[in-house]
């Protein structure tokens, strides 16, 4: 509850900023669909029903982790754009509109570390874990936003603007064109990039939270 | 859990789903999403 609270706020903030830098880029903006929203929080309702399955605190890390990992990306990506027009693919270091998959900001970067490390406080707290807890699980959530970063900048799905001569995600561009296909692949959107970068999230917390904490 | 306790938790899990709705932070899919999501983490104990 606290992600949704969280993320809803962080979304509201300087949204129409957001939206005039970021709306020719990215294929969806404003309001989260169904798709989005489960992309970001479908490995933690997992981890829940295997939890209902077969109680154990391992479910519990990994789901977490996967929180803490969406929250960073949603802060990053969120204050990120918020605070600049521009950032730098984390590949090449190349300047890269804001909004672009695979670009960070030292903005965005220390926004993220923060989303991960209040859910990450949120959960230990509840769990009664102290702060070796709090250090794994923003830890995952922080290995899950880099994840997010490397698949967008590589794999994921990239189109191209002809008439703006610009990379996008959307099939027709806020220009009216329509753009052609112009790299990664082709089923791999950014809903499947963040359902994977939560997965990470999961894995590295769940992992950390389980050797350190032991 | 108790199910009364269940039925709150469920309950406050779908007034923040409307809140956020109604921001236009999500849509009616994305929070009836955001509900099921809850859901699941009140059942396993977890909110």
């Amino acid at each position: 509850m606290l992600f949704f609270v969280a993320g809803t706020v962080v979304s509201k903030l300087g949204a129409g900023l957001k939206e005039r830098r970021a709306a020719g880029i990215v294929a969806r903006m404003g309001a989260r669909d169904a798709r989005q929203v489960l992309a970001n929080g479908g490995i933690f309702a997992l981890c829940a029903v295997a939890y209902l399955l077969h109680p154990a605190t391992l479910w519990w890390w990994t789901a977490a982790g996967a929180l803490s990992a969406a929250a960073a990306d949603t802060f990053s990506t969120e204050i990120g754009t918020l605070w600049s027009s521009s950032a730098r693919s984390i590949l090449t270091g190349e300047r890269v509109p804001a909004g672009t998959s695979g670009g960070v900001s030292s903005p965005g970067t220390f926004a993220g570390v923060f989303g991960a490390l209040v859910i990450a406080a949120a959960a230990s707290a509840a769990a009664s874990s102290g702060w070796v807890a709090v250090t794994a699980l923003t830890l995952g959530g922080v290995a899950g936003s880099i994840a997010d970063s490397l698949l967008g900048a590589t794999v994921q799905h990239k189109r191209w603007c002809g008439t703006c001569e610009t990379f996008t995600e959307r099939e027709t561009h806020s220009c009216g064109t329509r753009t052609v296909h112009a790299g990664g692949i082709r089923w791999l959107d950014n809903d499947a990039v963040n359902l994977m970068a939560t997965l990470t999230g999961g894995a590295a917390g769940a992992l950390f939270a389980t050797l350190w904490a032991a | 859990m108790t199910l009364p306790a269940l039925a709150t938790a469920i309950l406050i899990a779908a007034a923040i789903a409307l809140v956020a709705y109604r921001a236009g932070a999500l849509t009616r899919g994305g929070s009836m999403a955001a509900v099921g999501i809850g859901a699941l983490s009140v059942a396993a104990g977890w909110s």
